[in-house]
């Protein structure tokens, strides 16, 4: 036998050893290890929806400004939308 | 001697602007005459999630998806025939004389709206849309266009809009009576019920051009 399998022989043991130590070790950590925030944290970063929905108009502070608002040519569906376009009456 | 020149076009801004009904009369006869080669020539296949657009007598005109022929000679695609029916990346495209805005959410859209549409209402003023899909005539509306809601401040149009957050403060002077004025998140309005804390003005006001003043936006704690 060649020095140089000899090597590669005794290099690939030595790594196969060590990484069966450590998943060994690893396997005897408790699970709650795995728990690492606590409850009281965990509930902190809670979100409560709100109860309006996020959609419809936006609401200014006008600054006793008139803005005004126009969605009188506002279509809902893609037929209203050709009809309106197709509108040369 | 002289005559007064006769007018037909008396009430033409009253009669509707209709194709030509002997274009239709002639494709139906070169469609017979050909032999159908002439209404397969002039097929289209529009897909889903698209609009067919053609021109019919200097007219802009959209259909929906599905196949469809020109019959009329006075009628042919436009270039392209088949447009978005979203396109996330124009919001206002126009089609001949009609200009189809697409406001989405978080976004304002306006335009300056041309005559006096009502009592209170002014001609030329500048007006709001709300989110959804908008179709504006030409002659009606000018300068459209759409703004996303995400700066500080948001030019749109004649109008600033301020975004005050929590911790900062704008200010803007009053071009009535040139008065600085300085504005807290004290008395925000709310965008929109689920972002309480996100608040913002909307001014006509001249922004701040004072060096003292001219942070628009800055810490309160500052």
């Amino acid at each position: 036998m060649s020095p140089f399998i000899y090597f590669c022989f005794i290099t690939g043991k030595t790594v196969a050893m060590s990484a069966a130590a450590v998943m060994a070790e690893a396997s005897d950590l408790p699970h709650e290890a795995e728990h690492t925030v606590p409850h009281h944290l965990v509930a902190a970063f809670s979100v409560t929806a709100p109860e309006e929905r996020a959609v419809g108009e936006d609401v200014f502070n006008t600054l006793d400004l008139t803005i005004v608002r126009d969605n009188s040519n506002r279509v809902d569906t893609n037929a209203a939308l050709v009809n309106a376009v197709n509108d040369y009456e | 001697m002289l005559t007064a020149p006769l007018v037909f076009c008396s009430s033409s801004s009253s009669r509707s602007f209709q194709g030509s009904c002997f274009g239709t009369v002639g494709g139906f006869a070169l469609s017979a005459a050909s032999l159908g080669c002439y209404y397969t020539a002039q097929r289209r296949v529009i897909h889903p999630g698209h609009f067919g657009h053609y021109i019919s007598s200097g007219r802009h005109m959209l259909v929906l998806p599905g196949i469809h022929s020109l019959v009329s000679l006075t009628d042919r695609w436009a270039e392209p025939a088949e447009v978005a029916m979203d396109d996330e990346s124009n919001h206002v495209r126009a089609f001949g004389s009609k200009t189809v805005m697409i406001v989405p959410e978080n976004h304002v859209g306006g335009a300056f709206r041309i005559g006096k549409h009502s009592d209170e209402g002014e001609d030329g003023e500048f007006v709001v849309f709300g989110p959804g899909r908008h179709v504006l005539p030409e002659e009606n509306y000018r300068h459209t266009q759409v703004a996303k809601l995400t700066e500080g401040r948001v030019r749109l149009g004649p109008l600033h809009i301020l975004y005050i957050k929590e911790g900062f403060l704008g200010g803007a002077f009053r071009r009535n009576t040139g008065t600085y004025e300085v504005f807290s998140e004290s008395n925000h309005s709310i965008i929109h019920a689920s972002t309480p804390n996100h608040a913002q003005r909307i001014c006509r006001s001249r922004p701040a051009a004072h060096p003292a003043r001219e942070a628009l936006v800055r810490r309160a704690a500052h």
